[in-house]
Protein backbone atom coordinates (compact mmCIF):
# COMPACT_ATOMS: atom_id res chain seq x y z
CA UNK A 1 0.00 0.00 0.00
CA UNK A 2 2.77 2.34 0.99
CA UNK A 3 4.69 1.60 -2.23
CA UNK A 4 1.75 2.36 -4.51
CA UNK A 5 1.13 5.63 -2.69
CA UNK A 6 4.72 6.60 -3.36
CA UNK A 7 4.27 5.82 -7.06
CA UNK A 8 1.18 8.02 -7.24
CA UNK A 9 2.87 10.88 -5.43
CA UNK A 10 6.05 10.80 -7.53
CA UNK A 11 4.20 10.67 -10.85
CA UNK A 12 1.76 13.42 -9.80
CA UNK A 13 4.51 15.72 -8.58
CA UNK A 14 6.56 15.31 -11.74
CA UNK A 15 3.60 15.83 -14.05
CA UNK A 16 2.54 18.98 -12.22
CA UNK A 17 6.12 20.32 -12.25
CA UNK A 18 6.46 19.58 -15.94
CA UNK A 19 3.13 21.22 -16.73
CA UNK A 20 4.06 24.27 -14.71
CA UNK A 21 7.44 24.69 -16.41
CA UNK A 22 5.97 24.27 -19.89
CA UNK A 23 3.16 26.71 -19.13
CA UNK A 24 5.66 29.34 -18.07
CA UNK A 25 7.93 28.63 -21.03
CA UNK A 26 5.06 28.84 -23.50
CA UNK A 27 4.08 32.24 -22.14
CA UNK A 28 7.63 33.35 -22.81
CA UNK A 29 7.79 32.05 -26.39
CA UNK A 30 4.25 32.28 -27.74
CA UNK A 31 4.31 36.04 -28.36
CA UNK A 32 7.52 35.63 -30.27
CA UNK A 33 6.10 32.77 -32.37
CA UNK A 34 2.99 34.81 -33.17
CA UNK A 35 5.18 37.75 -34.18
CA UNK A 36 7.29 35.49 -36.44
CA UNK A 37 4.17 34.24 -38.20
CA UNK A 38 2.87 37.78 -38.64
CA UNK A 39 6.15 39.06 -40.10
CA UNK A 40 6.31 36.08 -42.44
CA UNK A 41 2.75 36.78 -43.64
CA UNK A 42 3.44 40.47 -44.18
CA UNK A 43 6.66 39.71 -46.05
CA UNK A 44 4.93 37.34 -48.43
CA UNK A 45 1.93 39.65 -48.90
CA UNK A 46 4.36 42.37 -49.89
CA UNK A 47 6.24 40.11 -52.27
CA UNK A 48 3.23 38.83 -54.22
CA UNK A 49 1.46 42.17 -54.59
CA UNK A 50 4.44 44.28 -55.64
CA UNK A 51 3.77 46.66 -52.76
CA UNK A 52 7.28 47.85 -52.12
CA UNK A 53 8.61 48.96 -49.78
CA UNK A 54 5.67 48.44 -47.49
CA UNK A 55 2.04 47.51 -47.36
CA UNK A 56 -0.02 50.33 -45.87
CA UNK A 57 -2.90 48.25 -44.63
CA UNK A 58 -4.49 44.91 -45.17
CA UNK A 59 -7.53 43.11 -43.92
CA UNK A 60 -8.44 39.44 -43.72
CA UNK A 61 -11.64 38.77 -45.69
CA UNK A 62 -11.97 34.99 -45.49
CA UNK A 63 -10.04 32.57 -43.30
CA UNK A 64 -10.89 28.89 -43.53
CA UNK A 65 -9.05 25.58 -43.81
CA UNK A 66 -6.76 25.70 -46.83
CA UNK A 67 -7.91 29.12 -48.01
CA UNK A 68 -7.25 32.68 -46.84
CA UNK A 69 -8.17 35.88 -48.64
CA UNK A 70 -6.62 39.25 -47.83
CA UNK A 71 -7.60 42.66 -49.14
CA UNK A 72 -4.78 45.15 -49.52
CA UNK A 73 -5.38 48.88 -49.31
CA UNK A 74 -3.60 52.03 -50.24
CA UNK A 75 -5.52 54.74 -48.41
CA UNK A 76 -9.15 53.67 -48.79
CA UNK A 77 -8.68 52.17 -52.23
CA UNK A 78 -8.30 48.40 -52.71
CA UNK A 79 -5.09 47.90 -54.68
CA UNK A 80 -4.84 44.11 -54.63
CA UNK A 81 -6.03 40.86 -53.20
CA UNK A 82 -3.74 38.19 -51.83
CA UNK A 83 -4.73 34.54 -51.52
CA UNK A 84 -3.07 31.89 -49.37
CA UNK A 85 -4.10 28.42 -50.47
CA UNK A 86 -2.97 24.86 -49.93
CA UNK A 87 -3.66 21.46 -51.44
CA UNK A 88 -2.10 18.07 -52.02
CA UNK A 89 1.18 17.85 -53.88
CA UNK A 90 3.13 14.78 -54.98
CA UNK A 91 4.31 13.87 -51.49
CA UNK A 92 2.81 16.30 -49.04
CA UNK A 93 0.82 19.49 -48.81
CA UNK A 94 1.82 22.43 -50.98
CA UNK A 95 1.03 25.85 -49.54
CA UNK A 96 1.33 28.93 -51.69
CA UNK A 97 0.41 32.60 -51.80
CA UNK A 98 -0.39 34.78 -54.78
CA UNK A 99 -1.52 38.33 -55.42
CA UNK A 100 -4.35 39.31 -57.78
CA UNK A 101 -5.27 42.68 -59.30
CA UNK A 102 -8.36 44.20 -57.60
CA UNK A 103 -10.55 43.54 -60.69
CA UNK A 104 -9.33 39.92 -60.86
CA UNK A 105 -7.89 40.40 -64.33
CA UNK A 106 -4.33 39.25 -63.67
CA UNK A 107 -2.19 37.39 -61.18
CA UNK A 108 0.49 39.74 -59.88
CA UNK A 109 3.00 37.22 -58.53
CA UNK A 110 3.17 33.81 -56.86
CA UNK A 111 5.33 32.32 -54.12
CA UNK A 112 5.50 28.84 -52.60
CA UNK A 113 5.28 28.91 -48.80
CA UNK A 114 5.61 25.21 -47.99
CA UNK A 115 6.40 22.15 -50.07
CA UNK A 116 8.04 18.76 -49.60
CA UNK A 117 8.30 17.70 -53.25
CA UNK A 118 11.20 15.57 -54.54
CA UNK A 119 14.44 17.61 -54.58
CA UNK A 120 15.62 18.19 -58.11
CA UNK A 121 12.22 17.33 -59.61
CA UNK A 122 8.99 18.60 -58.07
CA UNK A 123 10.90 20.94 -55.78
CA UNK A 124 11.65 23.02 -58.89
CA UNK A 125 8.26 24.69 -58.31
CA UNK A 126 10.24 26.89 -55.93
CA UNK A 127 12.72 28.03 -58.57
CA UNK A 128 12.66 31.53 -59.95
CA UNK A 129 12.42 30.27 -63.50
CA UNK A 130 9.13 28.50 -62.81
CA UNK A 131 7.62 31.21 -60.60
CA UNK A 132 8.51 34.02 -63.03
CA UNK A 133 5.96 32.75 -65.56
CA UNK A 134 3.06 33.22 -63.13
CA UNK A 135 3.44 37.00 -63.37
CA UNK A 136 0.58 38.43 -65.41
CA UNK A 137 -1.36 35.20 -65.91
CA UNK A 138 -5.11 35.69 -66.37
CA UNK A 139 -7.11 35.44 -63.18
CA UNK A 140 -10.60 35.77 -64.68
CA UNK A 141 -10.81 32.24 -66.08
CA UNK A 142 -9.56 28.71 -65.44
CA UNK A 143 -5.87 28.20 -66.20
CA UNK A 144 -4.57 25.16 -68.04
CA UNK A 145 -1.30 23.25 -68.05
CA UNK A 146 0.72 22.94 -71.27
CA UNK A 147 3.95 21.12 -72.01
CA UNK A 148 5.30 23.68 -74.46
CA UNK A 149 5.81 27.45 -74.44
CA UNK A 150 2.47 29.00 -73.41
CA UNK A 151 0.87 31.22 -76.05
CA UNK A 152 -2.08 32.69 -74.16
CA UNK A 153 -2.21 34.20 -70.71
CA UNK A 154 -4.35 31.29 -69.55
CA UNK A 155 -1.65 28.70 -70.14
CA UNK A 156 1.02 27.67 -67.64
CA UNK A 157 4.08 25.66 -68.65
CA UNK A 158 4.68 22.43 -66.73
CA UNK A 159 8.10 21.47 -65.35
CA UNK A 160 9.67 18.61 -67.29
CA UNK A 161 9.71 15.49 -65.12
CA UNK A 162 7.43 17.01 -62.53
CA UNK A 163 3.99 16.95 -64.10
CA UNK A 164 2.28 15.92 -60.86
CA UNK A 165 3.75 18.81 -58.89
CA UNK A 166 2.99 21.30 -61.70
CA UNK A 167 -0.60 20.04 -61.90
CA UNK A 168 -0.97 20.31 -58.13
CA UNK A 169 0.12 23.94 -58.10
CA UNK A 170 -2.21 24.73 -60.98
CA UNK A 171 -5.17 23.01 -59.31
CA UNK A 172 -4.54 24.83 -56.05
CA UNK A 173 -4.48 28.17 -57.88
CA UNK A 174 -7.61 27.41 -59.94
CA UNK A 175 -9.56 26.27 -56.91
CA UNK A 176 -8.43 29.27 -54.89
CA UNK A 177 -9.37 31.70 -57.66
CA UNK A 178 -12.84 30.15 -57.88
CA UNK A 179 -13.31 30.37 -54.16
CA UNK A 180 -12.03 33.96 -54.04
CA UNK A 181 -14.39 35.17 -56.78
CA UNK A 182 -17.33 33.69 -54.87
CA UNK A 183 -16.14 35.19 -51.60
CA UNK A 184 -15.87 38.64 -53.14
CA UNK A 185 -19.32 38.44 -54.73
CA UNK A 186 -20.75 37.49 -51.36
CA UNK A 187 -18.94 40.35 -49.67
CA UNK A 188 -20.29 42.86 -52.19
CA UNK A 189 -23.91 41.84 -51.66
CA UNK B 1 40.47 9.20 -14.44
CA UNK B 2 37.25 7.22 -14.39
CA UNK B 3 35.25 10.38 -15.07
CA UNK B 4 37.42 11.15 -18.06
CA UNK B 5 36.67 7.70 -19.41
CA UNK B 6 32.93 8.30 -19.07
CA UNK B 7 33.35 11.54 -20.98
CA UNK B 8 35.50 10.17 -23.81
CA UNK B 9 33.82 6.81 -24.48
CA UNK B 10 30.89 8.29 -26.42
CA UNK B 11 33.14 10.01 -28.95
CA UNK B 12 34.33 6.93 -30.71
CA UNK B 13 34.50 3.63 -28.83
CA UNK B 14 30.83 3.66 -27.84
CA UNK B 15 29.66 6.16 -30.44
CA UNK B 16 25.86 6.20 -30.00
CA UNK B 17 25.13 6.32 -33.74
CA UNK B 18 27.78 4.24 -35.47
CA UNK B 19 28.64 1.69 -32.80
CA UNK B 20 25.44 1.37 -30.75
CA UNK B 21 23.26 2.27 -33.77
CA UNK B 22 20.82 4.34 -31.69
CA UNK B 23 19.04 7.49 -32.78
CA UNK B 24 19.10 6.54 -36.43
CA UNK B 25 15.84 8.33 -37.18
CA UNK B 26 17.25 11.88 -36.93
CA UNK B 27 20.59 10.64 -38.30
CA UNK B 28 18.93 9.60 -41.54
CA UNK B 29 16.21 12.21 -41.73
CA UNK B 30 17.77 15.61 -41.06
CA UNK B 31 21.33 15.24 -42.35
CA UNK B 32 20.62 16.45 -45.89
CA UNK B 33 22.45 19.65 -44.99
CA UNK B 34 25.05 20.59 -42.39
CA UNK B 35 22.86 23.42 -41.09
CA UNK B 36 20.00 21.07 -40.25
CA UNK B 37 22.46 18.65 -38.65
CA UNK B 38 23.83 21.41 -36.39
CA UNK B 39 20.31 22.37 -35.31
CA UNK B 40 19.53 18.77 -34.48
CA UNK B 41 22.81 18.29 -32.57
CA UNK B 42 22.13 21.37 -30.45
CA UNK B 43 18.58 20.27 -29.65
CA UNK B 44 19.63 16.71 -28.75
CA UNK B 45 22.58 17.90 -26.64
CA UNK B 46 20.30 20.25 -24.70
CA UNK B 47 17.72 17.55 -24.04
CA UNK B 48 20.32 14.91 -23.18
CA UNK B 49 22.24 17.14 -20.76
CA UNK B 50 19.08 18.44 -19.10
CA UNK B 51 17.43 15.09 -18.64
CA UNK B 52 20.62 13.29 -17.51
CA UNK B 53 21.12 15.99 -14.91
CA UNK B 54 17.54 15.80 -13.59
CA UNK B 55 17.31 12.02 -13.76
CA UNK B 56 20.54 11.49 -11.81
CA UNK B 57 19.30 13.98 -9.21
CA UNK B 58 15.98 12.21 -8.69
CA UNK B 59 17.19 8.65 -9.19
CA UNK B 60 16.78 7.75 -5.52
CA UNK B 61 13.21 8.98 -5.08
CA UNK B 62 11.72 7.46 -8.22
CA UNK B 63 10.13 4.03 -7.60
CA UNK B 64 11.52 1.36 -9.90
CA UNK B 65 8.12 0.45 -11.42
CA UNK B 66 7.48 3.92 -12.83
CA UNK B 67 11.00 4.99 -13.70
CA UNK B 68 10.46 4.87 -17.46
CA UNK B 69 7.27 6.93 -17.19
CA UNK B 70 9.05 9.50 -15.03
CA UNK B 71 12.04 9.68 -17.37
CA UNK B 72 9.73 10.22 -20.33
CA UNK B 73 7.97 13.08 -18.54
CA UNK B 74 11.35 14.70 -17.83
CA UNK B 75 12.59 14.17 -21.41
CA UNK B 76 9.34 15.40 -22.97
CA UNK B 77 9.52 18.57 -20.90
CA UNK B 78 12.98 19.37 -22.24
CA UNK B 79 12.03 18.44 -25.81
CA UNK B 80 8.97 20.69 -25.76
CA UNK B 81 11.11 23.54 -24.46
CA UNK B 82 13.66 23.01 -27.22
CA UNK B 83 10.89 22.86 -29.84
CA UNK B 84 9.20 26.07 -28.65
CA UNK B 85 12.56 27.83 -28.40
CA UNK B 86 13.46 26.96 -31.99
CA UNK B 87 10.01 28.04 -33.21
CA UNK B 88 10.40 31.37 -31.44
CA UNK B 89 13.97 32.27 -32.28
CA UNK B 90 14.93 30.18 -35.32
CA UNK B 91 11.66 29.84 -37.30
CA UNK B 92 13.48 28.83 -40.51
CA UNK B 93 15.42 26.03 -38.84
CA UNK B 94 12.32 24.93 -36.95
CA UNK B 95 10.46 24.62 -40.26
CA UNK B 96 13.31 22.68 -41.86
CA UNK B 97 13.57 20.20 -38.99
CA UNK B 98 9.80 19.79 -38.97
CA UNK B 99 8.48 16.93 -36.84
CA UNK B 100 11.97 15.66 -35.98
CA UNK B 101 12.38 18.02 -33.03
CA UNK B 102 9.29 16.73 -31.16
CA UNK B 103 10.42 13.23 -32.14
CA UNK B 104 13.55 13.61 -29.97
CA UNK B 105 11.25 12.34 -27.19
CA UNK B 106 11.53 8.84 -28.62
CA UNK B 107 15.21 9.12 -29.53
CA UNK B 108 16.77 5.97 -28.09
CA UNK B 109 20.05 7.69 -27.27
CA UNK B 110 18.31 9.82 -24.67
CA UNK B 111 16.11 7.23 -22.96
CA UNK B 112 18.99 4.74 -23.32
CA UNK B 113 21.42 6.99 -21.42
CA UNK B 114 18.88 7.59 -18.63
CA UNK B 115 18.18 3.89 -18.24
CA UNK B 116 21.75 2.68 -18.65
CA UNK B 117 23.68 5.43 -16.93
CA UNK B 118 22.01 8.45 -15.33
CA UNK B 119 19.64 6.36 -13.21
CA UNK B 120 22.60 4.50 -11.67
CA UNK B 121 25.31 7.16 -11.37
CA UNK B 122 25.96 10.46 -9.69
CA UNK B 123 25.23 13.90 -11.14
CA UNK B 124 28.76 14.74 -12.29
CA UNK B 125 29.36 11.38 -13.99
CA UNK B 126 25.93 11.55 -15.66
CA UNK B 127 26.46 15.03 -17.02
CA UNK B 128 29.89 14.06 -18.36
CA UNK B 129 28.42 10.93 -19.91
CA UNK B 130 25.64 13.00 -21.53
CA UNK B 131 28.15 15.54 -22.81
CA UNK B 132 30.35 12.80 -24.27
CA UNK B 133 27.39 11.11 -25.94
CA UNK B 134 26.24 14.45 -27.37
CA UNK B 135 29.70 14.94 -28.85
CA UNK B 136 29.56 11.43 -30.32
CA UNK B 137 26.14 12.15 -31.79
CA UNK B 138 27.51 15.46 -33.08
CA UNK B 139 30.49 13.79 -34.77
CA UNK B 140 28.17 11.29 -36.44
CA UNK B 141 25.68 13.88 -37.69
CA UNK B 142 28.40 16.25 -38.90
CA UNK B 143 30.01 13.41 -40.88
CA UNK B 144 26.67 12.39 -42.39
CA UNK B 145 25.63 15.98 -43.08
CA UNK B 146 28.97 16.96 -44.63
CA UNK B 147 29.19 13.97 -46.96
CA UNK B 148 25.56 14.33 -48.06
CA UNK B 149 25.61 18.08 -48.54
CA UNK B 150 28.95 18.13 -50.38
CA UNK B 151 27.99 15.32 -52.76
CA UNK B 152 24.29 16.13 -52.99
CA UNK B 153 24.35 19.91 -53.34
CA UNK B 154 28.03 20.68 -53.95
CA UNK B 155 28.08 22.97 -50.89
CA UNK B 156 29.16 22.85 -47.24
CA UNK B 157 27.10 24.89 -44.79
CA UNK B 158 25.83 26.81 -47.83
CA UNK B 159 29.32 27.61 -49.16
CA UNK B 160 30.25 26.38 -52.64
CA UNK B 161 32.80 23.56 -52.53
CA UNK B 162 33.07 22.68 -56.19
CA UNK B 163 33.15 24.87 -59.30
CA UNK B 164 30.28 25.13 -61.72
CA UNK B 165 31.43 21.92 -63.49
CA UNK B 166 30.10 19.82 -60.62
CA UNK B 167 26.72 18.24 -61.19
CA UNK B 168 25.14 17.61 -57.75
CA UNK B 169 24.59 13.99 -56.98
CA UNK B 170 20.97 14.49 -56.08
CA UNK B 171 20.33 11.04 -54.66
CA UNK B 172 22.56 11.94 -51.71
CA UNK B 173 20.07 14.45 -50.31
CA UNK B 174 17.18 12.01 -50.80
CA UNK B 175 16.42 9.32 -48.18
CA UNK B 176 18.20 6.66 -50.27
CA UNK B 177 21.45 8.65 -50.04
CA UNK B 178 21.14 8.74 -46.27
CA UNK B 179 21.14 4.95 -46.14
CA UNK B 180 24.15 4.72 -48.48
CA UNK B 181 26.25 7.11 -46.43
CA UNK B 182 25.10 5.59 -43.14
CA UNK B 183 26.09 2.10 -44.29
CA UNK B 184 29.52 3.19 -45.46
CA UNK B 185 30.23 5.13 -42.28
CA UNK B 186 29.20 2.20 -40.03
CA UNK B 187 31.49 0.01 -42.10
CA UNK B 188 34.33 2.49 -41.68
CA UNK B 189 33.84 2.82 -37.93
CA UNK B 190 33.66 -0.89 -37.36
CA UNK B 191 36.69 -1.76 -39.47
CA UNK B 192 38.78 0.85 -37.68
CA UNK B 193 37.58 -0.44 -34.28
CA UNK B 194 38.38 -4.02 -35.30
CA UNK B 195 41.83 -3.11 -36.52
CA UNK B 196 42.55 -1.50 -33.15
CA UNK B 197 41.13 -4.45 -31.24
CA UNK B 198 43.45 -6.87 -33.01
CA UNK B 199 46.56 -5.06 -31.85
Amino acid sequence: MKESLRIVIVLTVFSILSGGILGWFNKYTEKRVALNNLTALQESLKAVTNMNPKIEAYESVVKEKGFELYKIFSGTETVAYAIVASGNGFQDKIKLIFGVKPDFSRIIDLRILEQKETPGMGAKIETKKYLEQWKGKGADSTLELVKKKPNTKYQVEAITGATVSSTSVLNIVNRALDRARKAIKEAEK
Amino acid sequence: MNLLKEFIKGWWKENPVFVMVLGTCPTLAVTNSVKNAIGMIAAVAFVLLGSSFIVSLIRKIVPNQVRIATFIVVIATFVTMADRYLAAFYPQLSKALGPYVPLIVVNCIILGRQEAFASKNGVLASVLDALGMSIGFGIALMLMGSVREILGSGTWLGMKVFGSWYIPWQVMILPAGAFFVFGFLIWGFNSINKAFAKR
